[in-house]
């Protein structure tokens, strides 16, 4: 099947994803700010109690707060400042909801829920360019990159 | 003259038995036959190496993009992105924050020239793992930046519905 159709039909449990930053509403921004650097991650899920997520706190977030309020990092909760919009997807939808959330509503991170709500992974626009990129390895794994701007005699050229 | 049109009586066209590639797909067409020119990679932000780190991050954050194009005397230099903040910033931020911006940039950052496949830019994406990937022509002038959702723009991709 071309991608076209696995995109309506591969389930997202299917696509590349990263393991999700779990954290607690009462993390500082600066401990959130140290746990997505150390996990090369920009994004980390808010949960509740019971695994539940509540929202998204994100490195976007990060640099808005280092703006207005950098020298309160470490007393300001994150769970006043998640995202205000922020998506979550079930493991079963197919591939083509995340498709859409990125590209209608201009989603980054979506959320990996299991079939109790609870998040087991984090995908969006990365995993989705991994997973056309996989269908098409003659046109895009073979390519060249990391040319530098500027080459004087550019072969063909 | 004899010499020459028993050559030409010779000659085979090595192309008359070529026969174009026959693609299963449109996309996969799409990424093989067009260029990244044919990729939107407009509008995009730009800022000096010399600008401070404090009004970098004000121009991410004011124009709500992810990325600054850090451009000297119409070249190339370096890229500033969301990411730079988390990981060379933010911690040390006070120290920083009065400092050019070229100090935390990423430098030389890797490029997609316009006349490029447009598989080179998903490739750029997905297999080297940047999620703004500089535009340049061949003289190394900065055309614009591509991303994830710009490409899936250009694959013409179906959504749910």
């Amino acid at each position: 099947m071309g991608l076209k159709e696995n995109l309506q039909n591969e389930s997202v449990s299917t696509l590349p994803c990263r393991e999700a930053i779990l954290i607690q509403p009462e993390t500082s921004v600066r401990q959130a700010a140290q746990i997505l650097q150390s996990k090369k991650l920009g994004c980390a899920v808010v949960v509740d109690a019971e695994g539940k997520p509540m929202g998204i706190f994100t490195e976007r977030t990060l640099i808005k707060l280092l703006l207005q309020q950098p020298h309160d990092l470490d007393k300001i909760p994150v769970r006043e400042h998640l995202e205000t919009e922020w998506f979550c997807v079930r493991n079963s939808d197919s591939i083509s909801a995340v498709l859409d959330l990125v590209q209608k509503r201009d989603a980054r991170f979506v959320c990996e829920l299991d079939e109790h709500g609870k998040v087991i992974g984090l995908t969006g626009q990365k995993g989705l360019s991994e997973y056309i990129a996989d269908h098409f390895p003659e046109q895009v794994m073979v390519q060249r990159i990391g040319g530098q701007p500027g080459m004087e005699n550019r072969e063909g050229a | 003259m004899a010499k020459l049109e028993h050559h030409l009586e010779d000659f085979v066209d090595p192309l008359s038995n070529y026969e174009p590639r026959q693609y299963s797909d449109a996309i996969q067409e799409a990424l093989a036959e067009e260029t990244v020119a044919a990729i939107r990679s407009r509008p995009h932000a730009e800022i000096s190496p010399d600008n401070t780190i404090y009004s970098a991050l004000q121009a991410l954050a004011g124009l709500q993009v992810a990325s600054l194009l850090v451009v000297d005397k119409g070249r190339l230099v370096g890229v500033f992105t969301e990411r730079d903040v988390l990981e060379r910033v933010a911690l040390r931020f006070d120290e920083v924050k009065d400092r050019p911006v070229r100090e935390v940039m990423t430098s030389n950052p890797v490029v997609v020239y316009e006349s490029d496949p447009a598989g080179a830019a998903l490739s750029a994406i997905a297999v080297a793992g940047f999620r703004h990937v500089p535009v340049v022509d061949l003289n190394g002038a900065v055309v614009g930046v591509i991303s994830p959702r710009r490409v899936f723009e250009f694959l013409q991709l179906p959504g749910a519905d």
